[in-house]
């Protein structure tokens, strides 16, 4: 068993769930249906489908839980972590907790404990499953599986940036507090390395080591940081195990830059960016390329610096983007949860009824039966009652959220407003007063020096302007604010052809631009957006049109290509085209998608106009 | 001596800005600003032969200053200095009367070249500036309905073609691939842009501006 455990553990968290499942699988055969799902298989929706079915007519539970982790796991591989893969996940764990298997619900917490993780801002999430994680495994007795949990609960504790930012209260007390924490969380990692090291778990003890050195990084003992970094890394190389191996460096690097070595530092940083790069899943590059540039910097190697410093902010706009949206996703998911709860309940309540039932076949003779027909259609009766006072509970409920994600979708587009004009204004001004200066002072510098100095010191200056200037435009474009959707789409359609010369851009728009709330406007600016982007990256087209019709009580929106085309059918992750879908839902409106391999592509949509006004 | 005025409500930008004057002979920073609002009032008390205008103002923004300045104090001349570089920004600034229009980071020789020319009574717009503006023309186009043959995408010509050819939305959706909702979109464009209100008439618009054969 410990051999297989260490085995399967070298791959990402996913991976080691579905090969632990494996085992389990094999361990269980007895119980398992005689037709069963593999695990390690790619199963296509209607596949699953199909065992599903089965599974159902044998009432088999453990079945239909292997068949929502398999549809879990295939929408993983479409869309990524979060919320699609959490909702099959969360069904699987209904299955399991009816049939009290503790192992199994301690996996599946974790499983989406990690799909969460994978987002800060569902991270207070991810934090609680990780602890019923932990709970559950500790009941089956798997020490193994309950250290990993607690590894990724103090993680995700260590990494939530939104209780960092609420404790930010004067810098004295604050630094006290952290050292504290710090020194508590320090001891608390010592005891489950112990563990560790008791069950021989190598690579929870690299793991152990990466978050106890991060500890003592904060407290500010750097040395023996460094002493336990190393093991981890030791740990981690000799495992093979890519995604320790990545924070362990980034961590060294870190921990080395607080030390001045720079150059020790960068070394470390970069191998932990690349590792990084290669075995996580939504890496968050910010945090790493942002120290690279830090040293090269203090190195005076500036153009390396700026390249990183480029990368950083716009990992940092990558990820902010992902950020506002999934929080505005946030309260959409919650609603969606307790849906699914209240299908597991039903489901349990089912499975009791029927037990019940066949206890009362048991019992009564055929006399009975007739009495209890009757009890039972009183009984559809009350359900059929139930059912409908849950069916307006339901919808009374979904205005409430909407409402809510209306306004925090309000608020982040307020927030995204003020830094846009703060960069725009704020850092432009300054970047440009700086040019002016050493404009302003060139003539006090020798002549020979101009060329070599001078020059592409401006030229630097400038390179900053114009980035500033697409930072905040991406944020909040101007035009959209001042003078409304169709001329910021004009702008839009003449940037684009500005960088894409190759490709030939046409905006049209039929009818009157109605008033439309800054809401909705910027999201369908931002769908617009998005859509242009994937054209120009991965359509190779040579033409572009995006239209635009008014009407009195819908806008209709295409995009339209003559690139390769895709098949809508098999579309992969990271596209953006969820987060196109997911704007357009939000606004009320529908997206059709009509392409082929081969013959270009169209997207349109529809978005109603009644809605808006409100 | 050219006076000028500097309306920016970042301070250490104007500042930094009237200290590169220093050593010009011919200009002099006569007044500096934070807002529209005090700026118009200057105007009323000093003269001033070229102001270098921000866009983004507390106030009253630069595109309206602009508006007030041609009406009111047509002898001082806009030169727009700005970070926006936003086709319908500049090209709404020029339509307000702004002669020339510079971002922020343009050189010293560039921007004393503008203040002069523009005190001449004319416009001077720079090389970059320039290209946007010409690029901007016949990019994108408002079409007016009924005016000009509508400009058809390549899938709205597919679908009017089968239109013509008679075949119902379901038929057109199998002859190529997509679904119905794909097909009666293309044809609610269509109708929109014949500015029409049925097929028959789609279809007599399109015989007419020799869109079907």
């Amino acid at each position: 068993m410990n051999f297989y455990f260490n085995k399967c553990l070298l791959f990402n968290p996913f991976f080691r769930g579905i090969i632990l499942l494996c085992l389990l699988h094999h361990a269980l055969c007895a119980q398992s249906p005689p037709k069963s799902i593999a695990d390690s298989i790619n199963y296509t929706p209607e596949e699953i489908d199909v065992f599903a079915q089965d599974y159902k007519k044998q009432n088999n539970l453990r079945g239909l839980a292997w068949c929502e982790e398999a549809e879990a796991r295939y929408n993983f591989r479409v869309f990524g972590p979060g919320r699609y893969p959490v909702e099959h996940y969360t069904k699987a764990l209904g299955y399991f907790e009816t049939l009290n298997d503790q192992k199994n619900i301690g996996r599946v917490n974790k499983l989406i404990g990690d799909n969460y993780d994978a987002d800060p801002i569902y991270r207070k999430l991810a934090i609680n499953y990780y602890h019923k994680a932990m709970l559950a495994h500790e009941k089956a007795g798997n020490v193994s599986g309950a250290i990993d949990a607690e590894l990724a609960l103090l993680k995700a504790q260590i990494d939530n940036p939104f209780d960092k930012e609420e404790d930010k209260l004067g810098n004295e007390v604050d630094a006290q507090k952290r050292q504290k924490e710090a020194e508590s969380m320090y001891q608390r990692i010592d005891k489950i390395a112990q563990r560790c090291k008791k069950i021989e778990g190598h690579e929870l003890l690299a793991r152990a080591y990466v978050l106890q050195a991060q500890q003592l990084m904060t407290m500010q003992r750097s040395m023996e940081a460094l002493q336990v970094i190393d093991l981890s890394l030791e740990l981690a190389k000799g495992l093979n195990a890519g995604d320790i191996a990545a924070d362990a460096s980034v961590l060294k690097g870190l921990i080395l830059k607080n030390n001045k070595q720079a150059r020790q530092a960068l070394e470390y940083l970069e191998e932990g960016l690349r590792l990084t790069r290669s075995y996580k899943k939504r890496p968050r590059l910010y945090n790493i390329s942002l120290p690279i540039a830090e040293c090269y910097q203090s190195l005076g190697q500036y153009e390396a610096a700026t390249r990183y410093y480029k990368e950083a902010y716009r990992s940092r706009h990558l990820s902010a983007n992902r950020d506002a949206l999934s929080s505005a996703r946030y309260l959409d998911d919650e609603r969606k949860l307790d849906d699914t709860e209240r299908d597991r309940t039903e489901l349990q309540k089912n499975k009791r009824r029927q037990n019940t039932f066949l206890l009362v076949v048991g019992l009564l003779a055929l006399a009975l039966a007739l009495l209890a027909f009757s009890l039972f259609k009183g009984r559809k009766r009350d359900k059929t009652i139930n059912k409908q006072q849950k069916i307006i509970d339901q919808q009374r409920i979904r205005e409430l959220e909407y409402e809510n994600t209306r306004n925090l979708v309000d608020a982040q587009e307020k927030e995204r407003h003020r830094t846009a004009r703060e960069l725009h204004d704020g850092l432009g001004a300054m970047l440009s007063r700086i040019k002016h200066f050493v404009e302003a002072n060139s003539n006090k510098i020798p002549a020979s020096n101009t060329e070599e100095f001078i020059d592409p010191l401006k030229q630097y200056i400038d390179e900053a302007c114009s980035e500033t200037r697409v930072v905040s435009n991406n944020l909040q474009p101007y035009a959209l604010t001042k003078f409304g959707f169709t001329v910021a789409l004009e702008d839009l359609a003449t940037k684009s052809q500005r960088a894409q010369p190759g490709i030939d851009f046409n905006f049209q728009h039929y009818g009157e631009e109605p008033v439309l709330s800054p809401e909705s406007s910027s999201m369908l600016y931002r769908v617009v957006q998005e859509l242009l982007n994937n054209a120009i990256k991965h359509s190779k087209a040579t033409q572009v049109d995006v239209q635009v019709f008014y009407d009195p009580d819908k806008i209709d929106i295409s995009v339209e290509d003559n690139g390769q085309g895709f098949d809508p059918n098999t579309l992969k992750p990271g596209n953006g085209l969820g987060n196109i879908r997911y704007r357009v839902e939000y606004l009320r409106g529908q997206v059709t998608w009509d392409s082929q391999p081969g013959h270009g592509a169209t997207v349109m949509i529809t978005v109603p106009l009644t809605k808006q006004e409100n | 001596m050219i006076r000028i005025a500097i309306v920016d409500d970042h301070n250490i930008f104007a500042e930094g800005l009237s200290f590169m004057f220093a050593g010009v002979e011919d200009m002099q920073v006569v007044a500096k600003c934070h807002d529209g609002k005090s700026f118009l009032e200057l105007m009323e008390t000093t003269e001033i032969d070229v102001v270098l205008l921000d866009i983004s103002l507390p106030d009253i923004d630069g595109m309206q200053i602009s508006e007030t300045l041609g009406q009111k104090h047509p002898n001082c001349k806009v030169v727009t200095l700005t970070m926006h570089d936003e086709p319908s920004v500049v090209r709404k600034m020029t339509k307000k009367g702004a002669k020339a229009y510079l971002l922020k980071n343009t050189s010293k020789d560039e921007l004393l070249a503008a203040i002069r020319t523009v005190n001449e009574g004319k416009a001077y717009y720079s090389p970059d500036i320039m290209r946007l503006m010409l690029e901007d023309d016949g990019k994108t186009k408002k079409v007016q309905r009924n005016s000009l043959r509508p400009r058809l995408t390549n899938r709205e010509q597919e679908v009017l073609h089968h239109i013509g050819e008679g075949l119902t939305t379901q038929q057109i959706a199998d002859k190529l691939f997509v679904t119905i909702k794909a097909v009666e979109f293309h044809r609610s464009s269509l109708l929109t842009k014949f500015g029409v209100q049925n097929t028959a008439a789609l279809i007599k618009q399109a015989i007419e501006y020799e869109l079907l054969l």
